[in-house]
């Protein structure tokens, strides 16, 4: 009975979303505040009943409800409670049903951290989010139900997707969702003040904050599938171009480019345009995500989450978001004017730069992942476009803008001249070639080269800016010191990412008992292979002994896993520094007592995602600034 | 509470929640437009200020920019309607019943768009009012009934399944055992007593829940759920086929209109996907267990026993891939009898297997150290291309 409590909660919180749309515009068209102000508790409502609904379906999962079939089909009663619970976003119906929480909680959060908006302003905008809450709710309840009953109740339930049995999973997906749903909150900012007709500072300075937190969010979940990707399936990779990977990249490179132009626009008034077309873009590229990961036409390891039937109905409130968002610009177009003007050679120009190509990243990226697809859907042949694609056209892109980024904060507003320039960037070019010099006895790597120039060339200006700033007094600000801290997190994840892909070593060898191999200066010895059980799976564990210099340093234990379905997974073990990680990957068993192994030297590479942490506290820390804090009088 | 009960509940307290906001309206912050956009000019010059003092902006473009922001604040300006606050009250009856209209309408309508059991909207009949009662209370009347009436075997099924729901196997046991020993001969409740079993013995068939099952398809041998357990019991001991015959004949026995047809459907699919496999991979095995490669090498005397310690390692390289073996054999030189066979098993990948090469270069090693590079001293001889799918045997000869 509890599950069809759960279902109907999800309907109601249908109802009070269209009521949080219909409500409060005739509040606004009756000029009558007491029931436009209505949004706020009806969206309270409509959360209300969403994680009710939410906490059902988890603890059907909890109970092992097999009459549920989202349940008996991704759970059993072997399965620990923590993936049991994660299970509940494990697949289709119940990660839809995470993103409509997730969505309605950030709505709740801009009415309760809204309180320097005027009231209209935020009417308007919940209004929009609680348009596109309609749109998920309706996706959800008409084609992706998580309540639906089986008539005949399986004694045990099939499974959890066995890749998805880990604690990257627990925390992955609710991350990217915060970030992808979170794309929603400028778009609405930018829509509310397109309905309004009122493209004013107001929007600009309080949308930006949502921006960098939703960014920030995004950041996390990109970082924690890299590194869920790194340790969990066994390649050792960190990023595979995968489409549904750049599904979640191409919204964060429009969201950099967001974050950069929204503060010229809030600042100084110049790009409102741009900045409405990349709110505009950014979510239309989240709801692209969701389409490319739900439809089922890119096949990817995120496959688990696909089906083409639903996929149409995204398309088509895709198709009405980014077409009514345009409609409502075109007609809204001419009401963004600008007094603001500036010289080429200014902070202004060089933004600009920056986000052309930063487009221009994501459109390669779009481009590459797009283009088979539509090729395909032409039967003009099939084509696979995967790495070397984008090494050769992202890459290029991505390296003037990087060279542009450090020199941006330098400039000057509006105007800087030639002579002040050089006299800046003379010590930090000095400083940058010396070390760079000195970075050409460590290697002869050209790619290597570059991303050493490049990481010094972001550090010396950063730590410079700092040091200047330091000298005066009050002049040290939350947003500042984010924006060091984002821009050294790229230096650092392009050191980290260029070092392990060119320096990393990797073995795919077969080892005896006791035999011994050598990588990089250490001793892997193979100490043969042990079977265990745990409650859901059962499998064989490797054991190696790796020396450095004829100490041991750790004995490794990589797991081959056979869980209940039948599905083989790798798990490899891997001795983590800051420096380097070792990673064993357990192979097959091979004649008498030998096994195949897979034996990887990564050099460096917790950089990137050290480097993706350092990016989102840099986000966060700015939205925190104190100007975005201190309210509005009355 | 029954089902009915728990959805008006839900919908009366959204409908309060609703209408409690008109009642006790939202304050509204009194920011307007206006001021906010005023206020945000001023901060803006402010920060425009300390960017001066940071050295990030120059005296002329700051009175330039200086000059911008109160443009722009003066386009922002703009003549803002009045919203009343209460006026016209008849707008909040009409919200209200607006509210009490639609809540209901929609969390209704769309529920039963979408359930196929038809909760809300019948009148539950004398059966299905027994139903809606609550487990707990449907125990103590049923256990009442059963004081008067003990040799009812109907009631103490009906019992035992209301344990079943409950999860209390234990006492859901007891009830079947009781059903059982007063009627033995009801196959539907054999099969339910059946599954009972299954369930408290860590869900593992035993030889009791067998023979129930057995004996309830003798009384009725086109018993769906029996079937269903059958081929259930025929998949946890591989026995596909048992399992296909089951399901297949439990999918017959149902009528077309039946819910659960959906469901056999989909195991039957499934059991042709298990079995498809396992022919294919016994298939493979086969193949790729026959699979052989015979290579014979050719040894003086004298090195064969000067250097019987030594180590002998024949292998099989591809003639156009990496150097890398892809199968190999080591054994003592004094051990070796003069051929070895290489088969899939001695490949050292198992993604790059033996059968898979065709044109191939064997090579034999003598050597001391046993390493898999070559060292100095190490005596090594190896073939031209051969193609091992029309020959599988290859002849080496070592040189004194």
């Amino acid at each position: 009975m509890l599950v069809e409590v759960g279902h109907f909660a999800l309907t109601l919180a249908l109802a009070f979303a269209m009521l949080q749309v219909v409500i409060p515009s005739a509040g606004i068209f009756y000029s009558n505040s007491v029931i436009s102000n209505l949004s706020k508790p009806l969206l309270w409502g409509q959360f209300f009943w969403i994680v009710v609904s939410f906490v059902i379906l988890m603890n059907a999962f909890v109970v092992d409800d097999f009459s549920v079939k989202y349940v008996a089909n991704n759970s059993n009663t072997q399965l620990p409670t923590i993936y049991k619970i994660a299970g509940v976003w494990g697949a289709h119906e119940g990660s839809l049903l995470l993103w409509a929480l997730i969505l309605s909680a950030w709505s709740v959060a801009v009415s309760f951290f809204s309180k320097r908006l005027p009231s209209e302003v935020l009417n308007h905008i919940l209004i929009v989010l609680g348009v596109i809450s309609v749109g998920f709710l309706l996706f959800l309840l008409f084609t992706s139900n998580p309540f639906e009953r089986l008539s005949v109740i399986p004694i045990e339930g099939r499974e959890l997707n066995p890749l998805l049995q880990d604690f990257g999973l627990a925390i992955h997906p609710p991350m990217l969702y915060m970030g992808y749903v979170g794309m929603a909150v400028p778009f609405a900012f930018v829509l509310s003040s397109l309905i309004r007709g009122h493209l004013d500072s107001t929007w600009l300075r309080w949308s930006r904050p949502w921006t960098l937190v939703a960014w920030s969010f995004l950041t996390i979940g990109i970082t924690l599938g890299s590194w869920w990707a790194y340790y969990e399936l066994g390649w050792g990779g960190w990023w595979f171009w995968d489409p549904v990977e750049n599904a979640s990249f191409m919204p964060w490179l429009v969201g950099v480019a967001l974050i950069h132009s929204l503060s010229v626009s809030e600042k100084r008034g110049a790009f409102k345009h741009w900045t409405v077309l990349l709110a505009i873009s950014g979510f239309s590229l989240s709801l692209l995500g969701t389409f490319l990961v739900r439809s089922g036409i890119l096949t990817s390891v995120h496959s688990f989450a696909s089906d083409p039937a639903r996929g149409l109905f995204i398309l088509i409130f895709l198709i009405i978001v980014v077409g009514g968002s345009l409609i409502l610009y075109a007609f809204r177009a001419n009401q963004m004017s600008s007094n603001s003007s500036f010289s080429i050679l200014s902070r202004e120009s060089t933004l600009l730069v920056n986000n052309i190509l930063l487009v221009a990243a994501m459109l390669s990226v779009f481009l590459g992942t797009l283009y088979p697809l539509l090729l395909d859907a032409l039967n003009l042949g099939k084509i696979s476009v995967g790495a070397p694609y984008f090494d050769a056209v992202f890459v290029p892109i991505m390296v003037p803008a990087v060279i542009v980024m450090a020199i941006a904060p330098i400039l000057r507003w509006k105007k800087d001249n030639k002579s002040r320039l050089a006299n800046e960037l003379t010590a930090v070019c000095i400083g940058a070639i010396l070390l760079f010099l000195v970075s050409l006895l460590l290697s002869n790597n050209i790619y290597i080269l570059l991303a050493y120039f490049l990481f010094i060339w972001i550090a010396l200006h950063s730590i410079r800016l700092f040091i200047q700033r330091l000298s005066k007094k009050g002049s040290m600000s939350l947003s500042f010191i984010g924006m060091l801290l984002a821009h050294l997190g790229v230096g650092v994840f392009i050191l980290g990412a260029t070092i392990t892909s060119q320096l990393g070593v990797e073995r795919d060898i077969k080892m005896d008992l006791n035999e011994s191999v050598n990588i990089e200066g250490y001793r892997f010895v193979f100490r043969g292979v042990e079977g265990f059980s745990k409650e859901n799976y059962q499998g064989n564990r490797g054991i190696v002994e790796v020396y450095f210099e004829d100490e041991k340093i750790i004995i490794l234990k990589p797991e081959k896993r056979q869980y209940i379905s039948g599905m083989p997974m790798t798990e490899a073990a891997i001795d983590p520094s800051l420096y380097r990680d070792i990673y064993v990957a357990l192979g097959e068993s091979l004649e008498g007592n030998s096994w195949s192994l897979r034996i990887y030297y990564k050099p460096l590479v917790r950089c990137i995602w050290l480097g993706g942490i350092l990016i989102a506290l840099g986000a966060l820390l700015a939205a925190f600034d104190r100007r975005y804090i201190i309210r509005i009088k009355p | 509470m029954s089902l009915y009960l728990w959805f008006v509940f839900m919908i009366v307290i959204s409908f309060c929640w609703a209408v409690w906001f008109i009642y006790r309206p939202i304050k509204d912050n009194k920011i307007d437009l206006n001021n906010s956009n005023a206020e945000l000019g001023r901060r803006k010059q402010e920060e425009l200020k300390q960017d001066l003092s940071n050295n990030i902006i120059d005296m002329p473009e700051f009175e330039q920019a200086n000059i911008e922001i109160t443009q722009t604040l003066a386009q922002e300006l703009v003549i803002l309607e009045e919203t009343s606050i209460v006026k016209n009250k008849n707008i909040y009856f009409i919200t209200i019943g607006f509210i009490l209209l639609f809540l209901p309408l929609i969390s209704i309508g769309v529920y039963q768009l979408m359930s196929p059991v038809d909760v809300i909207v019948s009148t539950p009949n004398e059966d299905q009012k027994t139903q809606l009662k609550s487990p707990e209370k449907a125990i103590s009347e049923i256990k009442l009934h059963l004081l008067d009436n003990p040799e009812d075997y109907l009631t103490w099924a009906s019992l035992a399944s209301i344990y079943v729901e409950l999860n209390n196997f234990d006492d859901a046991l007891h009830s079947y055992e009781k059903s059982y020993q007063l009627n033995s001969t009801n196959p539907v409740i054999l099969s339910e007593y059946a599954s009972a079993i299954f369930f408290t013995n860590n869900q593992q068939f035993d030889q009791k829940s067998l023979d129930l099952l057995k004996q309830a398809l003798k009384i009725d041998p086109n018993l769906t759920f029996a079937l269903y357990q059958i081929g259930l019991y025929a998949v946890s001991n591989g026995d596909f086929d048992l399992a296909k015959i089951s399901w297949e004949k439990a999918l017959i026995s149902m009528p077309n209109s039946s819910s659960d047809r959906q469901f056999i459907e989909e195991l039957l699919l499934q059991l042709d996907k298990l079995i498809s496999e396992k022919q294919y991979k016994q298939s493979k095995q086969n193949e790729q267990n026959s699979f052989s490669v015979i290579v014979r090498v050719s040894i003086p005397e004298n090195i064969k026993s000067e250097r019987s310690e030594d180590y002998l390692m024949i292998y099989l390289k591809s003639a156009n891939g990496r150097p890398a073996p892809i199968a190999i054999k080591k054994i003592k030189l004094g051990e070796f009898s003069g051929e070895v066979t290489l088969t899939n098993r001695d490949s050292i990948m198992s993604i790059e297997k033996l059968s898979k090469l065709v044109k191939t270069i064997a090579v034999a090693r003598i050597s001391e150290s046993g390493s898999a590079i070559r060292q100095e001293g190490d005596i090594q001889v190896q073939s031209n291309i051969v193609d091992i799918i029309s020959n599988n045997v290859i002849n080496l000869k070592v040189l004194n």
